[in-house]
């Protein structure tokens, strides 16, 4: 497939033609912050964000989601179900966030199918943005999610600026599609421009101010789990949700009904293993009655409990549950500190 | 006032060629290599002392104090329990946290304690409601001179790329540089001020209010720009539509992460409505309605209280500027009740007593 050079000048006019048939998700900036969000023009493209603090991964598994309504007819229900089939573009999402994605498949495309997932993924097209500058929290290289991207992750077409224009790659049948229909608005790229961008990804890696060496790690974890170190890290942890909502990988939810009368919905939405409640039974049992379970739980889940389960880490190591907690706590300083706890008892 | 950086690395840290002339005091290993966490040694020192004497005479359980965190734009609260963890403690120009925080889940314990000027205010208020035992906490004081913000720090340079940050009197210093580059680090040059929070820039209270013992002689109140409630009077000459439209605008961010609500020292219901399950009167769901609701429970319930941290603005990750919902709590307790939260202990707070000069329900609402 043929990589094309698309100038910065033109690239309106391909959001243009991506809006043609897909709701166009990319970076604005709202309430003096970028987020990704649906656009109605080009021109409210925040093209010089880092990675947002909240995932444009929120458009395949939303904060909230009603999944069905429900009424009462006589003895018998009405039920109609809300399946999301919009036709949806990512612009501009960070290779991480693309990674992400195919960890949260595992989760709503394995044993079972989830039809509400599955078809806001299928209905969307990942177009990337490589990462040039990583920043301050990133550690993707640690796990090769990222700052560059291969076929494999998953997006249709990856953007790699290069000043003057777009480096356009196509990874996919649906990206060749596009790139078909805007085929008049670029030009091939030449061998010097794959060579530019290949220098840039060497340079993004070896800007990457931390790493994670996962090597041993869960073997670490396993001999760890009863240790007063979890109980030490987790001291300073404020039991909010700002680390579990914030990052693309983590997947748990809570489903509730609203009622008013014979009507209501079922409503799916995201809940956090860091919350005190979020283990509560009913009964009034919390097997995980205090912050230090609640934290040591998240780093098993993520590295322990995933990397036996699938073989992977629940991490791309986006950095945001650094960014955005309240105390500091880092996952790479967390982890590495589990790791030496063991070879200092060894 | 003097203000000896020394140089402090992380025991991975291989031998630092740019200030090879700098003390090395290792501290807990940091994940970004080639960083360096200056402190201030001389309070630093005098901390670590102190703590030292509290554990060992048994004063204290536990002590809450700073530690070096992920990278040079921030520490992370620390707490100290044994006399041989003492050395991870610091005090530099990151020190932001309001640790009084901590005080809600060890009511019971005797807690030893850091406080700036604005945290001892928590501390007062908290004493106040009857939520601590002043023989329970051990608060050590620090005179503060104003801590910087990481936000205002990165706006002017890439946080990726900081090396070391360094203050001199007024002036900050950067060093910036990128680890595997081999350009030299550049070191640039800011004034304190511009890097300052904004409640550091308006800051009344820098020496604490209530402590056991000061780490540091008391410092003068800095100059103020500009006035306290600049960002309320704007707001409040706004239309009420506007207004409603700024705060909708805002509050659609919020992804009901509570980080706020977690981090308010005087948010210390033993069960929070908002996380109850049992019965469960909102859900997580964030519509529009309990969203507002939310932020508009906290503030009719920290009237009074609340003392103008600004933590759950420092830690809103959306960026929603809630302090501004604080200051005008704080703006009208003082213009109806003449009351500021957080400074004297024997005043009464305005909504736990009643008095008839207090204007008339009438006047309130013109
Ligand atoms: S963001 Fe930080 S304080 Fe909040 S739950 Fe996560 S680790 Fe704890
Ligand atoms: S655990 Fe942290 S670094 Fe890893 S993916 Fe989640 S938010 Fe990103
Ligand atoms: S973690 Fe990697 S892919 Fe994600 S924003 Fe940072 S550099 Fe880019
Ligand atoms: S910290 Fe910000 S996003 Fe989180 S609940 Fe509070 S206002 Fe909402
Ligand atoms: S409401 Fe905000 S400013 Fe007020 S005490 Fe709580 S955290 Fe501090």
């Amino acid at each position: 497939m043929q990589d094309t050079l698309i100038h910065k000048g033109r690239i309106a006019e391909f959001i243009h033609e991506l809006m043609q048939d897909s709701q166009v998700i990319a970076p604005v900036s709202v309430g003096g912050q970028a987020r990704f969000k649906p656009i109605e023009s080009p021109e409210e493209v925040e093209w010089g964000y880092g990675n947002t603090t909240v995932s444009p991964t929120e458009f395949i598994l939303p904060h909230s989601e009603s999944l069905f309504q429900f009424e009462q007819r006589g003895t018998d229900f009405n039920l109609t179900y809300n399946i999301d089939n919009v036709n949806r573009t990512i612009l501009g999402i960070r290779p991480c966030d693309v990674s992400s994605l195919r960890m949260l498949d595992e989760v709503f495309k394995g044993k079972y199918e989830d039809p509400y997932y599955l078809s806001r993924r299928n209905h969307t097209t990942l177009i990337a943005m490589m990462c040039l500058e990583p920043g301050g929290s990133c550690f993707c290289s640690s796990f090769g999610t990222g700052p560059g991207l291969d076929a494999e992750a998953g997006a249709d077409l990856l953007l790699v600026d290069l000043g003057e224009a777009f480096y356009v790659q196509v990874f996919t049948e649906r990206g060749q599609t596009i790139m078909e229909r805007v085929a008049s608005m670029g030009t091939p790229a030449t061998s010097a421009d794959r060579e530019q961008v290949e220098v840039l990804a060497v340079q993004a890696a070896s800007n990457m101010p931390r790493t994670l060496d996962l090597e041993g790690l869960p073997e670490a974890m396993g001999q760890l789990f009863e240790s007063a170190y979890w109980d030490k890290i987790s001291r300073k942890c404020l039991a909010c949700g700002a680390c579990t909502y914030l990052c693309p990988v983590c997947y748990c939810f809570d489903v509730f009904d609203t009622c008013s009368q014979a009507q209501g919905e079922r409503v799916r939405c995201w809940d956090a293993c860091t919350f005190k409640s979020f283990a509560l039974l009913s009964g009034g049992h919390n097997p995980r009655p205090s912050i230090k379970e609640s934290y040591r739980q998240k780093m098993y889940h993520k590295f322990k409990f995933a990397i036996e389960r699938h073989g992977y880490a629940l991490c791309v190591g986006c950095g945001r549950c650094l960014e955005a907690c309240p105390v500091d706590m880092d996952i790479v300083q967390v982890l590495s500190g589990a790791k030496s706890q063991v070879v200092e008892v060894v | 006032m003097t203000h000896t950086a020394t140089q402090v690395r992380g025991l991975v840290e291989v031998v630092d060629e740019h200030h090879p002339e700098a003390e090395r005091v290792p501290v807990l290993t940091r994940a970004r290599s080639g960083t360096s966490i200056m402190v201030d040694t001389e309070k630093t020192e005098r901390i670590r002392e102190r703590v030292r004497g509290l554990l060992s005479e048994g004063r204290v359980e536990y002590f809450i104090g700073y530690e070096a965190g992920s990278d040079p734009l921030h520490v992370s609260p620390s707490f100290v329990q044994q006399t041989d963890e003492v050395e991870h403690l610091v005090w530099n120009l990151m020190s932001i946290n309001n640790l009084v925080t901590y005080l809600k889940r060890y009511r019971k314990q005797r807690m030893g304690l850091l406080v700036k000027g604005c945290d001892s205010r928590s501390v007062i208020e908290l004493l106040k409601l009857h939520q601590v035992k002043r023989e329970n906490v051990y608060l050590l004081g620090v005179p503060c001179t104003g801590i910087l913000d990481p936000k205002k720090v990165a706006a002017r340079c890439n946080p990726a790329a900081i090396l070391a940050i360094r203050e001199d009197h007024d002036l900050v210093f950067i060093e910036v540089g990128v680890e595997g580059r081999t350009d030299e680090p550049q070191v640039l040059e800011f004034e304190k001020h511009d890097l300052l929070f904004d409640k550091c820039r308006s800051c009344d209270y820098p020496n604490p209010l209530v402590y056991d013992e000061l780490v540091g002689d008391p410092v003068p109140v800095r100059a103020r720009v500009g006035g306290k409630f600049e960002d309320v009077e704007h707001l409040e000459q706004s239309s009420i539509e506007e207004r409603l439209s700024f705060w909708q605008e805002q509050f659609n961010k919020c992804i009901r992460c509570y980080a706020c609500k977690n981090v308010c020292p005087m948010c210390f219901c033993a069960e929070c409505l908002w996380e109850k399950r049992d019965p469960q009167w909102v859900t997580k769901y964030p519509n529009p309605n309990d969203t507002f609701t939310f932020h508009m429970i906290r503030a009719y319930h920290m009237v009074g209280r609340c003392t103008g941290c600004m933590e759950c603005e420092r830690v809103c990750p959306v960026d929603i500027p809630l302090g501004t919902i604080f200051k005008k709590i704080e703006k009208d307790c003082l213009e109806l009740f003449d009351y500021q939260p957080g400074l004297e202990l024997d005043v009464v707070p305005p909504l736990s007593t009643f008095d008839e000069g207090d204007q008339s329900q009438e006047d309130l609402l013109r």
